[in-house]
């Protein structure tokens, strides 16, 4: 045997063994840096015995978009994870993170599990209707999990952490060559951030950076304004969640949202982050906005599950009318909206916020137009064929 | 001296161009091949040319006929293996090596190639060198998804355009000779 073919037949016992957790495909040296004579010994084993394709595929995306070396980046959890190989199995435990792939121009080809709220979202997620379901963070299907064979599982990082944590110890016990990720994918303080960093991860640094500056843009456009009107002079919001008489406090997401568009939430001070109120209380605190917000519990409707106006109109109504609520300028000056949680609960909270500074300040607001954002953000970075429809109703009245 | 030089160089350059598997649309990648210079008569240099910034496998097959002599890849690039020759081209966009072809006899050189980037696979432009030293160049099938392996088609038959190209070449080839003589 010539010694060539001796190293081609080391090099096609090393590809065939499979990938290996913690290694580069192809990195013979075990120095962690995939060298070109490496690569191109991949690259001929491959020609040699197909079946080591795979590995040399590898091996030659890590050499042109990793420069060689493995990838490290630091997801929102605070922890250093590092990629070896690109992702060919991927299951992602929350929509919002899947979401956020779709808005960074992310292939997601590679999904090949989802949560089962993923999979209720037939009307925002169609291409997944098709994809496993692995359960949900509180009650994953694990078995359904590793039976996936995934070599990376996407999961929240601070929201529901104690079920994320559980998740990520359990899968390090007995799945240790999956790489568990975790980003929230939707909380403003960490968004922006997590925008670039699940750019880099999943190389779509270029639209990553694109979405983050249309992300920024339109949350700009009303928190720079907001610094500018005194304390004393926001306007005053009373909350409402889909439960009723349910509002929130400082510390929750609602909260601080309602203070990114300028309102001064009535409950803000309430000891508990969603604390339910006393409808005395409403009426004592004198908001001059109010917002409802549904798509949940007994207010399922609306929103990219589209129609049902009338259900919009009758749960107005009912509202509105609540037991001396006509006493309320909210109500007098007609300033008392519902908002579908689609727009402020996920990741698309930036739209939602434009509707409420439009509803606090209509003057100062004038020029900003939520609905051709929200038209832009589906048709141009979530690429869905059929954006919107007039049966789709997010707020009311419009 | 003068005139002979001139022509000769003219007729180079003229047999270099029509041998360049022209650029079409479906079909990037671009095989060259022409009488080595300065090697013994049968000897030819083969050039093929791919995009820029990819990683490819390249696998070229030879005729009984054809002998690899060399390439321009460092020697952990190039894999000779039976009839055929691996080329690993990491980042370049050319490979070139010679082949040799006992005067006389006519050979032919068939290739595949897959993007290890991409994982598309395509033919190269199939090669055919006739006993009086004329080349053939057809036309490749350029990139397809590597999922349709096992739909590939075969080589486009030659064209009547390509063949009076070959022709030609074969006439420039032939006055070359002469010139030489």
């Amino acid at each position: 045997m010539r010694p060539c073919h001796l190293i081609l037949a080391v090099m096609v016992f090393i590809t065939l063994s499979g990938p290996v957790s913690g290694a580069l495909p192809g990195d013979t040296s075990g120095n962690d840096h995939l060298e070109k004579s490496e690569l191109a010994a991949m690259v001929l084993a491959a020609l040699e015995d197909g079946t080591a394709i795979q590995n040399a595929r590898d091996a030659a995306y890590v050499y042109m978009f990793w420069n060689g070396s493995p990838k490290r980046i630091t997801d929102s959890s605070g922890k250093e994870r590092v990629m070896w190989r690109p992702f060919h199995r991927v299951v992602v435990m929350n929509s919002e993170t899947l979401e956020t792939m779709r808005s960074i121009g992310y292939d997601t080809s590679p999904v090949i599990g989802v949560d089962k709220y993923t999979l209720q979202k037939n009307e925002f997620f169609p291409e997944f209707s098709g994809t496993a379901g692995i359960g949900s963070i509180w009650a994953p299907d694990y078995e359904k999990i590793v039976s996936l064979q995934p070599d990376a599982v996407f999961l929240y990082a601070t929201v529901s952490k104690s079920s994320c944590d559980e998740i990520e110890e359990r899968l390090a016990r007995t799945s240790p060559d999956i790489t568990v990720l975790r980003f929230d994918g939707y909380l403003p303080e960490t968004y922006p951030a997590e925008i670039g960093v699940l750019g880099e991860l999943l190389d779509c640094q270029e639209q990553g950076q694109e979405f983050r500056e249309f992300y920024t843009a339109n949350i700009d456009a009303v928190t720079s304004s907001i610094p500018a009107i005194p304390e004393g002079d926001r306007v005053r919001v009373y909350f409402e969640t889909w439960t009723d008489y349910k509002s929130c406090a400082e510390g929750s997401g609602y909260d601080q949202k309602i203070g990114m568009a300028g309102g001064s939430n009535i409950f803000a001070n309430e000891p508990a982050e969603y604390p339910e109120i006393d409808p005395e209380a409403v009426l004592e605190r004198a908001p001059q906005v109010i917002i409802k917000l549904i798509g949940s519990g007994k207010y399922t409707f609306g929103g990219y599950q589209g129609g049902d106006e009338a259900s919009f109109s009758e749960v107005y109504g009912d509202i509105t009318s609540r037991k001396g609520w006509d006493a309320l300028e909210a109500v007098r000056d007609d300033r008392t909206y519902l908002l579908h949680t689609d727009i402020l609960g996920g990741p698309q909270f930036f739209i939602g916020v434009q509707y409420m500074a439009t509803w606090f300040y209509p003057e100062r607001f004038a020029d900003l137009d939520p609905a051709g954002v929200h038209a832009e953000y589906l048709s141009r970075y979530q690429r869905l064929q059929n954006p919107l429809t007039n049966e789709q109703i997010f707020v009311y009245p419009w | 001296m003068f005139r002979r030089i001139a022509l000769r160089h003219v007729l180079f350059v003229l047999a270099l161009m029509l041998c360049v598997q022209p650029l079409t649309a479906d079909s990037p990648i671009q095989r060259m091949v022409i009488p080595a210079e300065g090697q013994p008569e049968g000897t030819y240099q083969v050039l093929l040319v791919f995009p820029p910034g990819q990683v490819w496998g390249i696998r070229e097959t030879f005729s009984p006929e054809i002998e690899f002599i060399s390439a321009d890849l460092p020697d952990n690039s190039v894999q000779k293996s039976g009839s055929e020759v691996h080329f690993a081209l990491i980042g370049d966009q050319n490979v070139s090596y010679i082949i040799a072809i006992e005067p006389g006899n006519s050979g032919e050189i068939t290739g595949t190639c897959q993007n290890m980037v991409t994982g598309v696979t395509g033919y190269l432009p199939r090669a055919w060198i006739s006993d009086s030293g004329s080349i053939h160049i057809e036309s490749g099938t350029g990139e397809h998804p590597a999922s349709d392996d096992s739909a590939q088609v075969p080589p486009a038959p030659l064209g009547p355009g390509l063949f009076l190209i070959a022709l030609c070449a074969g006439g420039l080839l032939f006055s070359l000779r002469r010139e030489q003589q």
